[in-house]
């Protein structure tokens, strides 16, 4: 796993976009496709628009799969993360293979179908955030490391939902849904390579938990450090807690 | 040759008493009256003594009929579509897509694309069926208040990006496409499709006066089943029904067929738009001409009972006929056969920007619907064939 701080959050947008725009046009070149699975919030946002903007992707051969979801939450919400996909992804890049997980549906359906479709072929780059609880996509801790099943319905930590309040997705906490569809853990790990945005103060004791403490269920991102091809990017302001120090890349 | 008799024509712009029309090869080659000539001695005559000969209709507006939606993966359902369709007096149609997933929709234009390419290149069919001439892209650019019936979840805000992959599925053949102007992005993606000849219609919006003008500035030029899934039209607040029914730049259409609208607002809204900018759609899904029942409706289904296609608890398209909104439009608005006949006729033909069709004049295609005086549809002709 690779740690890479920069000075600000587009700074740090931009050089991930560059990697991703790699992978993406590698894969399309090897292989005729590239599958990748992207995250929605706010964190993302620098990150995504550098990447619609990269030159030399063919986005007809790309195909996207949704990272997470709340449950009973419609498309035209401002928190509906398959709304931000759409707006912040698919429609500026006109990607027309894409598997949103539709919240409003029987869950369990929906997890079924799209798993099918996701654990057909490997992936070839996911994109991540890590929450402020240390989650990734919603693994919440304590995370399940074990299961082998692609998507997950899980019930969401206060500190998780708090973060949404946070964010202004949702006026207040009774707002925010009580429970989501989550990638796994082990279907995340599956991917040829993991990228993981992460700028902001907010997230600094995470990052901490997640880099410097023990692979553990209860710091949910700490278990990026067993992947081969993980890279991290975090800015001044999320490594702030570093101990290490992690070296500031420019 | 063929030699038409009847005793009245419409073009539809002018009414002639007594006419004579001789067709060739599937074209019309000549238009007058039999007092200014004799039936050429070298063709066939058909003799429709009490009947009117108006121009095949044009329906720029429809999901399905006969049973079968046009999106429809089964290779027989336009054709049997086609077939219903003649026999109601349809000539020319536009098949309509609606909202679903985008792969959905990438291959019905793909089909559809290949069926209006096919349709063009084939001069004479082996059996009398209406014609696909062009796409009428309905969703997923539309607004999420005033969806109707289309999935919430594959609603799309429109980017160049998003209309470049449906143009190219469609292989170049949508001709009308339906947007909601207020979402972000839909001004650009208006003056895109404006340029490359796609008559772009207002519809499925909640936009606001301002907002609808602004849309007819950057190239919109028509507008979707007026009143049915808009921002209603309220006095202080005028929205986009008012920008329609008010500027001359833009035609509309509406679905006349007394439950859509009420038959006031028909006679209303024709009185804004006049003969010359009223279009009738019939937004006919699969379940037209057929029983009662659960039907098809692009990804999802719907119920029909007594005339009303619901789904949701929505209205959602219709089971109406081309030839009854024009007797409809005789009956709720007190309009003659010859006006009438114009709004499914001439004026989808202007809308759509098709030369040869929606007339009966010289040079122009022999699509010909044969009409009892009240409107009832006793044979149709299309391309000179069909007798």
């Amino acid at each position: 796993m690779d740690l890479n701080v920069f000075d600000d959050k587009v700074t740090l947008g931009k050089a991930a976009a560059e990697q991703a725009a790699r992978a993406i046009r590698n894969a399309i070149h090897e292989r005729g496709q590239a599958r990748i699975i992207a995250a929605t919030a706010a964190s993302q946002l620098e990150f995504l628009d550098a990447l619609t903007k990269s030159p030399g992707i063919d986005w007809r051969n790309v195909e996207v799969f949704h990272l997470d979801e709340y449950i009973g939450l419609p498309i035209d919400h401002p928190g509906s993360f398959r709304k931000m996909l759409v707006e912040q992804l698919i429609t500026k890049t006109g990607i027309t293979r894409f598997h949103l997980l539709d919240g409003d549906a029987d869950a369990s359906d929906v997890i079924r179908r799209v798993g099918k479709a996701l654990a057909a072929e490997p992936v070839d780059i996911a994109f991540l955030g890590i929450g402020e609880n240390g989650h990734i996509a919603f693994n919440d801790p304590p995370a399940d490391f074990e299961t082998e099943e692609p998507y997950l319905i899980v019930t969401l930590d206060e500190a998780c939902r708090r973060q949404q309040v946070g964010e202004a997705w949702f006026a207040d906490i009774s707002q925010v849904p009580t429970h989501a569809i989550s990638m796994s853990v082990r279907q995340i790990l599956k991917s040829r390579e993991i990228l993981a945005v992460v700028p902001d103060t907010r997230k600094a004791l995470a990052v901490k938990s997640c880099f410097e403490g023990d692979i553990s269920p209860m710091a949910p991102a700490s278990i990026l450090r067993t992947h081969a091809n993980a890279t991290i990017y975090l800015d001044k302001n999320s490594a702030a807690l570093l101990a290490t120090g992690a070296p500031v890349s420019s | 040759m063929i030699a038409f008799t009847a005793a009245a024509l419409f073009t539809p712009l002018e009414r002639i008493e007594q006419p004579l029309l001789l067709v060739e090869d599937g074209s019309i080659l000549e238009v007058t009256s039999r007092a200014h000539r004799e039936i050429p001695a070298n063709g066939r005559v058909a003799n429709f003594p009490g009947d009117t000969l108006v121009p095949g209709f044009i329906d720029m507006h429809i999901h399905g009929g006969a049973g079968h939606d046009v999106m429809e993966t089964n290779d027989g359902a336009l054709p049997a579509m086609e077939r219903f369709l003649a026999c109601r007096g349809v000539s020319s149609y536009f098949p309509t897509t609606v909202t679903a997933p985008v792969d959905m929709i990438l291959s019905s234009l793909d089909r559809l694309g290949h069926a209006v390419e096919t349709a063009e290149n084939s001069s004479q069919a082996a059996e009398l069926r209406a014609n696909p001439l062009g796409i009428h892209l309905e969703g997923p650019f539309i607004s999420h208040r005033r969806r109707g019936v289309h999935p919430a979840e594959n609603l799309l805000n429109p980017t160049p990006e998003m209309f470049e992959r449906f143009w190219e599925a469609s292989q170049g053949q949508i001709r009308v496409m339906t947007i909601a102007p207020e979402l972000p992005g839909a001004a650009e993606v208006i003056t895109e499709a404006a340029k490359r000849g796609v008559c772009v219609s207002l519809g499925h919006s909640d936009a606001t006066l301002a907002v609808a003008r602004d849309a007819v500035d950057a190239g919109a030029r028509h507008s979707t089943h007026t009143f049915n899934a808009m921002r209603p039209l309220d006095h202080r607040d005028p929205g986009i029904i008012a920008e329609v029914l008010t500027d001359a730049r833009v035609s509309a259409d509406i679905i006349a067929d007394g439950i859509h609208l009420d038959p006031t607002m028909v006679k209303l809204f024709l009185k804004a738009k006049g003969a010359e900018q009223a279009v009738l759609i019939t937004d006919a899904t699969s379940a037209t001409g057929m029983p009662d029942g659960s039907y098809p409706l692009g990804s999802s289904n719907m119920l029909v009972k007594a005339g009303r296609c619901m789904a949701d608890g929505r209205l959602a398209g219709s089971v109406l006929t081309m030839d009854a909104a024009v007797r409809n439009v005789m009956k709720f608005a007190e309009w003659e056969l010859q006006q009438a006949v114009r709004l499914a006729t001439l004026n989808p033909a202007r809308v759509t920007r098709l030369d040869t069709r929606g007339t009966l004049t010289p040079g122009a295609r022999a699509d010909i619907v044969v009409l009892s005086p009240s409107g009832e549809v006793k044979n149709t002709i299309i391309g000179g064939a069909g007798l």
